[in-house]
This record gives structure tokens, C-alpha cells and sequence, in this order.
């Protein structure tokens, strides 16, 4: 009789080695493959419209008169930029008045900052000028150089 | 004599590729880089007043001849006068009115030539003023 016991005990304690053996391992194996994230960046700027630059002028008048129109450049960010202005000195050819334009530039304009910079044209017209009118009053509508054009150059 | 390159049938291809390749890295270092440019447009507009343009007139006649005298207007009255105003038939003044004067005629002289340009614009006054035991007639004009 004991030896049944005996030999019932000795088979369970196989059986459970036997199980323990067959299980899986809780230490899983990984492989590793690496690769990169490759961007290519095509730097720009965009620059708004700024509204008509618009001058009032009464003839011979003594002081300057002047006019601002505000525009935004936008750049990626660190890249570096120049703005101009075309025919910024002329003389109009409808109202014979010689005016002058400026870009005004904000402080850290130059470099892009990948946000909105705010510029301006500022324009001035010198005083003492008769300028050229075959009434009391002239508007420059027929001027062929009143268009001009903002130029960033990056 | 001129030579071609070698690049006809019996080329070896891998000489007529480096030539090509050649070709082409000169020709890409030769070419001009253009910055990146982005632009917009805008117009200047000018109103140009001339004030009471229809008070202001000049002559080339006053003085020496082409003489050019500029009368500047503002708000309806002459405020200023530049070039040579020295022969001019009444004094510049400031103001509204101009003074013109001259010996008046008496019974043994004659008033003798009159400027025809003292009367270019409105009398206001018309005088005759003694002084220093002579006659004179005082004309004031003014716009």
C-alpha cells in the first residue's frame, strides 16, 4: 500500500516537472532595426499687399507730407532676407510732384522668425513743390509710374 | 583642324558617359543662382490741391525781361513773393492790399507815363496824400 503511495507521489512530481519544462519563458527576444526621419525644407517668405500709399498734397505747402501703408512679410524661421521697394524715388509724371518711399523694418526684421513681421512703406513728399495741375485740385490717376512693387528676396 | 568629340558608334560607352556626366557638372557650374524672390504691388495716389489758383497770377512782364516772380497763395491771400521784386510798380507787402504811389499832377506838371500793369487787380483805394508840401496820389490794390 505504500508503495502506491510512493509511486503516485513520484508521478505527480513528473508530471509537474514535465509542465514547469513545457511552459513558455517570460524573457521575450527582440530584433532591432533602425531607420531616420529625412526632411527636406524649401525655405520661403510671403509678403501681403500693402494698401495704396495716399498722399495729399496742397501746392507750395511748407512742410512734408507723408503717408504709411503697412505690410507683413512671413519667412521660415532663421532665414535671412532683404526687402525693396521699386521707383522709390520719382517724380510723379500726372501731378509733377517728387516724392520719395522707405521700407521701415521691425525690430529682427532681416530674419525670418516663421511669424508674421510687420513692415511699412512710409513715403514723403517734399514741401515747396508746385506740382503740375490744370485746376484747383488733381488727382494722379493718369500717372503710368504710380505702381509699385514690394520685392523680398531670400 | 577642328576635332569633334569622340562620341560616334565606335565610342566606348563608359568615355561617351563620363564626357555626358562631365557635360553636364560644367554646365550646372556655369549656370547662374538666382536668389528666391516673392513680390506684391501697391499704387502711390497723390491729391493735389491748388488753392485759390484762380487768384494768383504772374507776369514776365514786371522787371527785366523773362524775369520769372513766383506769387505763393495760401487760404486766399499772397503770403509770399520770391525772386527779384525790385521793380515792382507798388511795394511788396504781407497782407491784403498793395501800394502803389506817385507825384501827383499839379497845374503847371503832367502825371506823366501811367504802368499799365498798376491794375491788375480790384481798386480798394485811391488817394491823394500831401506830403512834405507835395502831392501825391496813393493807389491801393488789392485781391
Amino acid at each position: 500500500m505504500k508503495s502506491l503511495q510512493i509511486k503516485k507521489l513520484l508521478a505527480s512530481t513528473i508530471a509537474a516537472a514535465a509542465m514547469i519544462a513545457s511552459a513558455p519563458s517570460a524573457q521575450a527576444a527582440s530584433v532591432i532595426s533602425n531607420f531616420n526621419v529625412d526632411i527636406t525644407l524649401t525655405s520661403a517668405c510671403s509678403v501681403s499687399t500693402p494698401g495704396n500709399l495716399t498722399f495729399a498734397y496742397t501746392a507750395l505747402q511748407a512742410a512734408p507730407a507723408t503717408a504709411s501703408s503697412p505690410f507683413n512679410i512671413t519667412c521660415a524661421n532663421l532665414l535671412p532676407y532683404t526687402v525693396g521697394v521699386s521707383g522709390a524715388n520719382v517724380t510723379d509724371n500726372a501731378v509733377g510732384l517728387a516724392y520719395s518711399l522707405v521700407v521701415t523694418a521691425p525690430v529682427g526684421g532681416g530674419t525670418g522668425t516663421g511669424a508674421s513681421q510687420i513692415y511699412s512703406i512710409d513715403g514723403t513728399i517734399a514741401g515747396g513743390q508746385a506740382g503740375s495741375c490744370v485746376s484747383a485740385s488733381c488727382v494722379n490717376t493718369a500717372a503710368t509710374n504710380k505702381a509699385k512693387t514690394v520685392t523680398v528676396t531670400y | 583642324m577642328h576635332e569633334s568629340l569622340p562620341l560616334n558608334t565606335h565610342t566606348n560607352p563608359v568615355t561617351a558617359a563620363r564626357v555626358i556626366s562631365f557635360a553636364v557638372l560644367l554646365a550646372l557650374w556655369a549656370s547662374p543662382s538666382y536668389a528666391a524672390q516673392t513680390s506684391t504691388q501697391f499704387d502711390v495716389l497723390i491729391n493735389l490741391d491748388v488753392p485759390n489758383a484762380d487768384l494768383c497770377r504772374s507776369s514776365s512782364q514786371i522787371g527785366s525781361f523773362g524775369e520769372v516772380v513766383v506769387v505763393t497763395c495760401s487760404s486766399g491771400e499772397i503770403v509770399d513773393f520770391s525772386g527779384d521784386t525790385t521793380a515792382f510798380p507798388w511795394s511788396v507787402t504781407r497782407g491784403d492790399a498793395y501800394r502803389f504811389a506817385t507825384l501827383a499832377p499839379t497845374s503847371d506838371a503832367s502825371l506823366g507815363t501811367v504802368n499799365s500793369y498798376a491794375g491788375l487787380g480790384p481798386v480798394s483805394s485811391w488817394r491823394r496824400v500831401n506830403l512834405a508840401g507835395r502831392d501825391y496820389l496813393e493807389l491801393t490794390i488789392s485781391w
